[in-house]
């Protein structure tokens, strides 16, 4: 744990975080508004954690981000390029990751196969070094020792490790991980959280989705608590614990 | 970037085992250019020596093994690796005879040439039904393949320029005898196992992959879902519509019911499934097995030969569900497995 948590500090793929903004953003499905005028920026390199109740829009904001679905109004830019009209893939390869709340794996490839093809796809110009950062990643995610065996064949902590690896794959300049603390305990949730940390030590721009507020605390410099869809407070994670609004919720 | 010097300890032991591993390799590496020359080398010469030692009875039993080789291939890389679950493969097969034969009935084309339009057409064909049928996924795409090559078949009965039922002739003077189409179908055979030797074992297959496993989440990683479908449609049809140009210089004449007929699908189904889907080996293994052992050798025997091939089907499905070749190369691990539990099972002293 101690040798990869050491290049974790100092990374060979190192990236530039971007710079986020988003400007009122709204997803509706049929009558539910997931997402409701949402608006914050977050500076490149930043730590940002949201947090709020199951069912308040977190995941489908980061799904809007990642541009898996297309905001019903409002703009988002990312490194100074608007990605809400662009093609998943085209976010993707803009720098834009998202490891997702259910781990998706591509059964049938191996881990490394798994790995390879965010830095076979990523972005143009970074894709050899992505490539080269395929074991180096692997062994981040303390999945070295399984990098041949099929994800078909994982545990629901490696598919979990194997989601980050993935993100982590094509080079991100923004990476958002949608509770992959969830359902950890122990060691094993010290592990990942000391690996997000060593991610967002790489100079990427975090965004990190939470339910509960304890595990961010320590990660991030700024939370933005969402509750139906709607931003209810913002602020350093000691003045939003202190929030009655955020208590309430 | 710098990183290959700080990946090179951690990266050996895959890489020493990447060149012995050839079936799962765990490491995909881009083809060299030269594996498919060799290849394509090896069988065109296999050819011209073979057809001094092979009667013509047998030059048209290994024409015909060939062009199943091929057309499993093509069907492998759609459905196997690609994850397309096609019926149209007659479509295919179709135009690529059609093609073949129009070409030199009304335009005199030398064969060879007509190979290549044959070919060229099976391809034009994808792309153009690439158009509604990469709007449909799984069960919807398969039934949508399907669609096309019966309406296809139907159009092709009714088209009088290219004989209508009763189909076409080629001209005699411009058909190549029979050692010229084992050639022929030589070059076809090893372009689709070079194809599909590519398809394996490259960045493209193994995207290809990615999308076959979870379309979604390649594409959140950057790949071009549909170019790389579209891809193995169109490799697909370029294969099937070579088979076709074969199959046409074979029969000389031939007709719509049975050159856009279901049984191609069936038989390139048959192959690969059996054979092994998503191999590289498996479908020559599928091919050889219910072509030359069930419908060759069982030729006398139609119906015995059907009811087997249906068994042969329901019970690699039902045992075997990744196929003969998985399950012969899985052999050794399989002892290996029952030898430890037994000595597992025996009591310590
Ligand atoms: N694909 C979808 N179709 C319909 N409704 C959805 C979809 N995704 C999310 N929702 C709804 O949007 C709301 C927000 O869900 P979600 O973003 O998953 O919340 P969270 O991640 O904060 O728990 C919920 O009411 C959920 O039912
Ligand atoms: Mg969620």
């Amino acid at each position: 744990m101690k040798a990869h948590l050491a290049s974790a500090v100092a990374p060979v793929v190192t990236a530039n975080g971007a710079e986020v903004r988003v400007e009122h953003v709204s997803k509706r499905f049929g009558g539910v508004v997931a997402v409701d005028d949402v608006s914050f920026a977050v500076a490149a390199g930043e730590a940002v954690a949201v947090i709020g109740p199951n069912g308040a829009g977190k995941s489908s904001l980061l799904k809007v981000l990642s541009g898996t679905y297309r905001p019903d109004s409002g703009r988002i830019h990312v490194a100074g390029r608007r990605t809400d009209v662009l093609s998943p893939q085209a976010v993707a390869r803009h720098g834009v990751s998202l490891a997702h709340q259910v781990p998706r794996a591509f059964p049938n490839l191996t881990v490394r196969e798994n790995v390879m093809i965010g830095a076979l796809s990523g972005r143009p110009g970074h894709r050899q070094g992505a490539i080269g950062g395929v074991e180096e990643i692997l062994s981040l995610c303390d999945l070295a020792g399984k990098a041949d065996v099929p994800a078909i064949r994982l545990r629901l902590l490696d598919l979990k490790r194997l989601e980050l690896a993935r993100a982590l794959s094509t080079n991100p300049s923004l990476i958002m991980l949608d509770e992959v603390t969830a359902g950890l305990n122990g060691s094993d949730l010290r592990d990942v959280i000391e690996l997000i940390r060593g991610i967002h030590a790489q100079g990427r721009t975090l965004l990190l989705v939470e339910h509960v507020e304890g595990v961010v605390g320590t990660l991030v410099d700024r939370v933005v608590v969402l509750d139906w869809g709607r931003v209810i407070a913002e602020g350093s994670p000691t003045d939003v614990a202190a929030d009655p609004r955020v208590r309430e919720a | 970037m710098n990183a290959t010097s700080t990946t090179t300890t951690t990266a050996t032991a895959p890489t020493a085992r990447r060149g012995v591993r050839l079936l799962g390799s765990p490491f995909p590496w881009p083809l060299p250019a030269w594996t498919g020359v060799l290849g394509l080398a090896v069988l065109a010469g296999v050819g011209t020596r073979a057809d001094v030692a092979l009667s013509r009875y047998q030059l048209d039993v290994a024409t015909t093994l060939l062009a199943f080789v091929a057309l499993a291939q093509g069907w492998n890389v759609l459905a196997g690796y690609g994850g397309q679950f096609s019926l149209g493969v007659s479509a295919f097969v179709g135009t690529g005879a059609y093609a073949a034969g129009l070409s030199q009935l009304h335009l005199s084309l030398a064969y060879p040439v007509a190979m290549v339009v044959a070919g060229g057409c099976g391809g034009l064909l994808a792309l153009v039904l690439a158009w509604p049928l990469l709007r449909l996924r799984g069960d919807y795409f398969t039934i949508g393949t399907l669609a096309a090559a019966l309406a296809l078949q139907a159009w092709v009965i009714n088209w009088s320029f290219a004989g209508g039922s009763t189909g076409i002739s080629l001209p005699l003077q411009s058909t190549p005898g029979p050692v010229a189409v084992f050639r022929l179908a030589c070059v076809v055979a090893g372009l689709a196992l070079a194809t599909t030797f590519y398809v394996a074992r490259s960045h493209f297959g193994l995207r290809l992959k990615a999308v076959r496993d979870h379309e979604a989440a390649a594409i959140g990683l950057g790949v071009s879902a549909f170019g790389h479908r579209l891809a193995a449609l169109v490799i697909s049809g370029v294969l099937g519509g070579l088979v076709g140009g074969v199959v046409a210089m074979q029969q000389v004449s031939f007709e719509p019911v049975g050159m856009l007929g279901l049984g191609w699908t069936v038989n390139a189904l048959l192959m690969t499934i059996v054979g092994g889907i998503g191999t590289l080996v498996g479908p020559v293994v599928g091919t050889v097995v219910v072509y030359y052992f069930l419908t060759k050798q069982l030729a006398g025997f139609q119906s015995l030969s059907i009811v087997i091939e249906g068994v042969l089907l329901i019970g690699v499905v039902r045992f075997a569900p990744r196929g003969l070749w998985p399950l012969i190369t899985g052999l050794p691990a399989q002892a290996n497995r029952l030898l430890r539990q037994r000595a597992r099972a025996r009591p310590r002293p």
